[in-house]
């Protein structure tokens, strides 16, 4: 009976929440008429499988392509005052900034340390010392919104110290924490990453929560008090390492919370969700893929004890109801 | 033993040692029990009764399907004695009660068939054929066992040939058996795909007219309004999936766009693809499209299997006699898993054996055998012994030539033993999976990570949870789990089995050697698997089992104490798309 089931192989591609828009080619006319905030995910257009010598496709691509060109032409400007300092910190492999402003991602990035714990020592400035991990610190110059510094030596005449290139930066902080060439694809812009702690990933056996992540519109998210992360990720090697065992598996989810659906949720939803999971970033020299992993408990969820029908089972093949006793 | 499941309401008789460790075989299905007499009741002839039915003007009725609720009421071969229903309104129904209930007690009713069913073992395809039409239907409807030989899973091929054999005769409409349907589907959508080719190639025609001048803008847009709605609807058709239930939707949108009824539904039109269609008024365009062949009642896609051929049709009996002269040429077989489940989980098939008289194998015997032949050719316990006296053919690791082989086939003496294949060479000396050489007690139990027993625990452990459990190499898959059964819903999961040496025992030197599945397997690998079955629509578990350590000279061995020893754990893996995480 399987062949049933093959020969309604959806034609149409993957489920909708499977569809990732980063791996589709899009038709990019709508950013010329995008106007401020109300950028909606475009649709995707019909696809052209060949020229047709038409000037009505010709016009169109044209025209995508225009579009496209000028959003990315785009002048983009940093205001001289947003634009926040940051020092690297050669012995902690870490930068600090004195309240660092211009940009919401302060309010969730860095930490300030407490007295013993801060690289520098505990002087006056302790308080408004923020330091940014090494990842932290790739990802806001990437985006522009730090101005990373040399360390300042007695030579400058700018106390602040060199600017930093980017270059500089991947290669100063890359070189101290080996392994991460994916560094920069671990942190997703859209979404608020806070580290556990500044742990590496381990080409171990043994697979470990790297990162806790919690929403961009976490309500519950403080830096001083996290509270439980949405997700939890664990970043392993592809190359490094295999699909995982049972052992590295079990041990693992040992780790985790005891995470059950709601209690109301369908069966399928129920299995599917399991009552522990967690997310795998599997890097592959800085290609990302991530899978959910989730402890399912077939065990708990004896159908033979289902009073209702399944989710998707349908009635039997006369369809409709009321049709029983006292029709 | 017996086992009163009184919260069930199902007597469920067993034989010893049925009944493993931990995993319990699933016993009734209490929804099905409730379900199923109301309707038998409603519906005594499987038609509904609509004898008192005033009569008025009703719209045409679609054909039925079969009841498959209650075809296939039970969800395995066993026969469930419930308790009557106890109804406060009638205190009657309570002496009932105590009566059925007194009954059960006194002489308990049985629950497995009056003569078991009868299926032999076919050494050469390494399973089990069930060739008694009656012990077919009853394996097909309890429990899903087995594929029809010639058929896609549920046997019809006796009533597709008898429907076709009488559609040659007397020109009359064949039968909607699934395989019918399908090859009806696949041809409405190569006949949709290729009017759809058609009319772009139209639409890009007529733009490049306008472009070139040749046709006034005006003349090209005169009917261009509908023109276009049409032209649009059909490239929704193309871009909505294509499944069979949208097309049904679309044909029906088309309808309600105020197309000609008679066009739509009474016209045959049948497209030849390269008949070009002169002019491109709108109504032609439509009427063009392949929406012929959509019955009103055309979900196909939706009913999994129209099955049995007018098996409620009351007038199918008088209509099709059974031709004498088509033999039912169909068997059913099991795999080696549904077969040991069904013979020593619930004790319902006996198995033969060819040249085997004597009394049916013990479990552990069958157990053994099966695992035996897990692998081709079947390991040997013992030394093998030459079936064919050609020693230049176990040439130490030479290539063995296709010619020598078939020489080699062609006059071997034909092998006596029962268990062993006809078609056996002894080209490998060696077994294939090293046995420990040491215990001469566990020689005769397989290696505890051989297939059919990694196999048969995860076919034990879903069957005892209550899933229909069917293979699932299409899919790329051990299994696919069903929900009541494959005519009720899709498979919802795709099972792959991962066998897991977490005993200390496969750290061990000799434990690494002995290992039958050696390596680890990659990420790529992973997401590949997985990759497909989302493309299908199916949920990917990963079924690690964990294998023991081989049996240390303990004589006592029942089968239940063996499978006892294996855990299973299930692991749902899923895509996660970053972006459609944030809320």
């Amino acid at each position: 009976m399987d062949d049933v089931d093959e020969d309604v192989i959806p034609r149409s591609g993957p489920p909708v929440e499977d569809i990732d828009l980063s791996e589709e080619f899009q038709d990019f006319r709508f950013l010329g008429t995008a106007t401020g905030n109300d950028v909606k995910i475009p649709k995707r257009g019909e696809k052209d499988f060949e020229p047709h010598a038409t000037a009505l496709q010709s016009n169109t691509l044209a025209t995508s392509r225009q579009a496209m060109h000028n959003a990315l032409s785009f002048q983009r400007v940093h205001a001289p005052k947003g634009v926040a300092l940051a020092t690297f910190h050669p012995d902690s492999n870490m930068a600090y900034a004195y309240n660092p402003k211009g940009s919401p991602l302060f309010a969730r990035m860095g930490q300030v340390f407490s007295k013993g714990e801060d690289p520098l020592g505990d002087d006056g400035l302790r308080g408004q010392r923020m330091w940014f991990l090494p990842e932290e610190v790739i990802y806001l110059v990437e985006r522009g919104t730090v101005d990373l510094r040399w360390p300042a030596t007695e030579d400058d005449e700018d106390e602040r110290g060199l600017p930093m290139s980017l270059q500089a930066a991947y290669a100063m902080f890359l070189g101290e924490q080996q392994g991460l060439g994916a560094l920069i694809q671990w942190y997703d812009p859209t979404d608020t990453h806070v580290p556990t702690a500044p742990q590496s990933p381990s080409n171990d056996a043994e697979i470990r929560v790297t990162y806790d992540v919690w929403k961009p519109g976490s309500a519950t998210f403080k830096k001083s008090d996290h509270g439980p992360p949405d997700f939890r990720i664990a970043v392993v090697d592809a190359r490094e390492t295999t699909a995982p065992s049972l052992q590295q598996l079990s041990s693992l989810l040992a780790t985790l919370p005891y995470e059950p659906s709601k209690t109301d949720a369908q069966l399928y939803q129920k299995l599917k969700h399991g009552y522990k999971n967690v997310i795998l970033a599997i890097v592959d020299q800085g290609v990302v893929s991530y899978l959910r992993i989730s402890d399912a408990a077939f065990g708990r969820e004896k159908l033979y004890e289902r009073a209702g029908r399944g989710p998707g089972a349908k009635r039997g093949g006369r369809g409709g109801r009321g049709r029983g006793r006292g029709r | 033993m017996k086992l009163n499941l009184y919260r069930l309401g199902v007597v469920v008789e067993m034989e010893n040692g049925r009944a493993t460790g931990d995993v319990q075989v699933a016993n009734g299905h209490p929804r099905d029990e409730a379900t199923a007499p109301k309707a038998a009741e409603a519906e005594p002839n499987g038609t509904p009764a609509q004898g008192q039915q005033t009569p008025r003007p009703r719209p045409p009725r679609r054909k039925k399907g079969p009841n498959y609720a209650q075809i296939h009421s039970k969800p395995l071969p066993l026969e469930v004695h419930p308790l009557p229903a106890f109804h406060p309104s009638n205190p009657i129904s309570l002496l009932r009660l105590c009566y059925v209930y007194l009954s059960h007690i006194l002489a308990p009713p049985t629950s497995h068939p009056s003569r078991s069913y009868k299926g032999h073992f076919s050494p050469d395809t390494r399973s089990i054929h069930v060739t008694d039409p009656a012990h077919i239907r009853a394996l097909w409807e309890m429990g899903f066992f087995g594929k029809a030989s010639l058929s896609r899973s549920e046997p019809t091929w006796l009533d597709r040939e008898r429907a076709r054999l009488k559609a040659e005769a007397d020109g009359s409409r064949g039968v909607r058996a699934a395989e019918v349907v399908t090859n009806a589907r696949r041809e409405e959508r190569r006949l949709f795909k290729l009017e759809r080719a058609r009319a772009e190639r139209e639409k890009i025609e007529r733009q490049r007219a306008v472009e070139q001048g040749l046709v006034s803008v005006v003349d090209a847009s005169e009917p261009g309004p509908d023109a276009t709605q049409e032209l649009k609807a059909d490239s929704d058709l193309a871009q909505t999936s294509p499944g069979v239930g949208e097309l049904d939707n679309e044909a029906e949108g088309l309808i309600k766009k105020g197309v000609p009824m008679d066009v739509q539904l009474t016209e045959e039109v049948v497209v030849e693809p390269s008949v070009q269609v002169p002019s491109l008024r709108p109504d032609e365009l439509v009427a063009s499209l392949p929406n012929e062949p959509l019955p009103p009642s055309g979900r196909a896609a939706n009913v999994p299997n129209s099955g049995q051929v007018n098996r409620d049709d009351e007038n199918a009996d008088e209509k099709e006699r059974p031709d004498p002269n088509i033999q039912n040429q169909e068997h059913l077989q099991l795999t080696l898993e549904e077969a040991f489940f069904l013979s020593y989980a619930l004790g319902v098939l006996q198995i033969k054996f060819p040249n085997n008289q004597q009394s049916p194998p013990s479990p552990l015997d069958l157990l053994t055998l099966f695992a035996k032949h897990a692998s081709f050719p079947p390991y040997q316990l013992k030394k093998p012994r030459p079936l064919i006296p050609v020693p230049t053919l176990a040439v130490n690791s030479q290539p063995l030539h296709a010619r020598a082989v078939s020489h080699a086939i062609a006059t071997a003496p034909l092998v006596k033993d029962p268990t062993e294949s006809s078609l056996r060479i002894p080209i490998t000396a060696a077994p294939l999976t090293p046995q420990p050489s040491r215990l001469s007690t566990s020689q005769q139990l397989p290696a505890p990570d051989n297939q059919f027993l990694l196999n048969y625990v995860v076919y034990h452990h879903f069957r005892s949870l209550g899933w229909v459990i069917r293979p699932g190499l299409k899919f790329g898959a051990d299994y696919m789990l069903y929900n009541r059964g494959p005519v009720f819903s899709h498979a919802e999961f795709a099972v792959i089995i991962m066998p897991s040496y977490t005993d200390p025992y496969w750290e061990t030197r000799i434990g690494k050697a002995q290992r039958r599945v050696k390596g680890e397997k990659d990420w790529w690998w992973l997401h590949c698997v997985n990759r497909v079955q989302s493309q299908v629509k199916k949920t990917l578990v990963l079924c690690y089992v964990d294998v023991p350590a081989p049996n240390n000279g303990d004589v006592d061995v029942d089968v239940a104490g063996l499978l006892r020893k294996y855990r299973v754990r299930e692991i749902v893996i899923r895509r996660w798309a970053v972006n459609r995480s944030r809320d």
